[in-house]
């Protein structure tokens, strides 16, 4: 497993640039509603998410072999079927939904999934300080039912907005706010942070 | 530590595992992607999809219970003249004629 620079992006802010979003945007309101895009129009669209998308789509199947393949078939169906994204639409959001129903589906097929990394050596891949914690807190991701821990890792590590995490999900965005309430609450315990 | 602090927190130790995409991944997925689908309705074909199966039975019905109703709605057809009936009176004879015409006779002038 490869890692990354840790992130200092806060939460509910995306990890993607905007501006790269906005560039990305421009290109499909040169479309028309119901075309399909172009190869080349749809790697720019995906570019700026599209880590993002692999990560949250690996770690919402708790770092599972078949995450390689949901990615694919997630790109895949978004490729095939992108006339259906509307030109003022929000295409991290879009993709990031087809995603979730891909994730659904493999879900059901596959029952249970089991981890494919080994929780004990995640930190090892990670940068520096505070290993036991970043075990912790996907020791703590693992537990959750698959849809809270969609929403956990959409908002902690894809940095979506309430607003978008209901979009995404299709949960009303009270119930993402109380599954993000309950994580927080169980979060600060784990962490060792006093409750307020 | 207040709630947007925690957040901070949590997702900082979140993002410390960042995996990369495996090289080749998404050239499959395209690759696959360009062999020819039928196209991709839009949202209102797809709509139309649902709704109009949902209308053939409800069109057999109305139709179905139109056939029933209408028969007893339409006027009943008006009964065939079958004599015709001439009276006159001779007040001051005291004699009444009557004629009937039965069947046979011819209700119109013929050319």
């Amino acid at each position: 497993m490869k890692s990354g620079a840790s992130c200092a992006v806060r939460p509910g802010t995306a990890l993607v640039s905007w501006v790269e979003m906005r560039d990305a945007r421009i290109i499909a309101l040169k479309r028309t509603d119901g075309e399909t895009l172009s190869e080349v129009d749809f790697r720019d669209l995906l570019e700026p998410c599209r880590r993002k998308l692999y990560n949250y789509i690996a770690k919402a199947l708790a770092f599972s072999a078949d995450a390689d393949d949901v990615y694919q078939e997630t790109l895949l169906r978004a490729f095939q079927f992108s006339a259906t994204f509307r030109r003022d639409g929000d295409f991290a959001a879009w993709i990031f939904g087809i995603a979730h129903n891909e994730i659904r589906r493999a879900r059901k097929k596959a029952g249970r999934f089991a981890a494919g990394v080994d929780l004990e050596s995640l930190p090892a891949a990670a940068p520096a300080s505070d290993p036991d914690l970043v075990r912790d807190v996907y020791r703590f991701a693992e537990r959750l039912k698959p849809r809270p821990r969609e929403v956990f890792f959409l908002f902690y590590d894809g940095g979506f907005k309430i607003s978008e995490i209901a979009q995404v999900t299709g949960l009303r965005e009270g119930n993402v706010k109380f599954i993000l309430n309950r994580a927080r609450r169980a979060l600060r315990t784990i962490l060792g942070e006093p409750h307020e | 530590m207040n709630d947007r602090q925690l957040d901070d927190r949590i997702s900082d130790l979140v993002r410390r595992v960042a995996l990369d995409v495996p090289d080749g991944l998404e050239e499959k997925a395209l690759e696959a992607g360009r062999t020819p689908v039928m196209r991709a309705d839009t949202h209102t074909q797809r709509r139309a999809n649902r709704i109009w199966p949902a209308l053939i039975p409800a069109a057999v019905l109305a139709g179905a219970a139109a056939l029933l109703v209408l028969p007893a709605l339409r006027r009943p057809p008006a009964a065939p003249i079958t004599e015709i009936r001439t009276e006159f009176e001779l007040a001051d004879k005291n004699i009444k004629v009557i004629f009937f015409q039965k069947p046979d006779f011819n209700l119109f002038k013929e050319n």
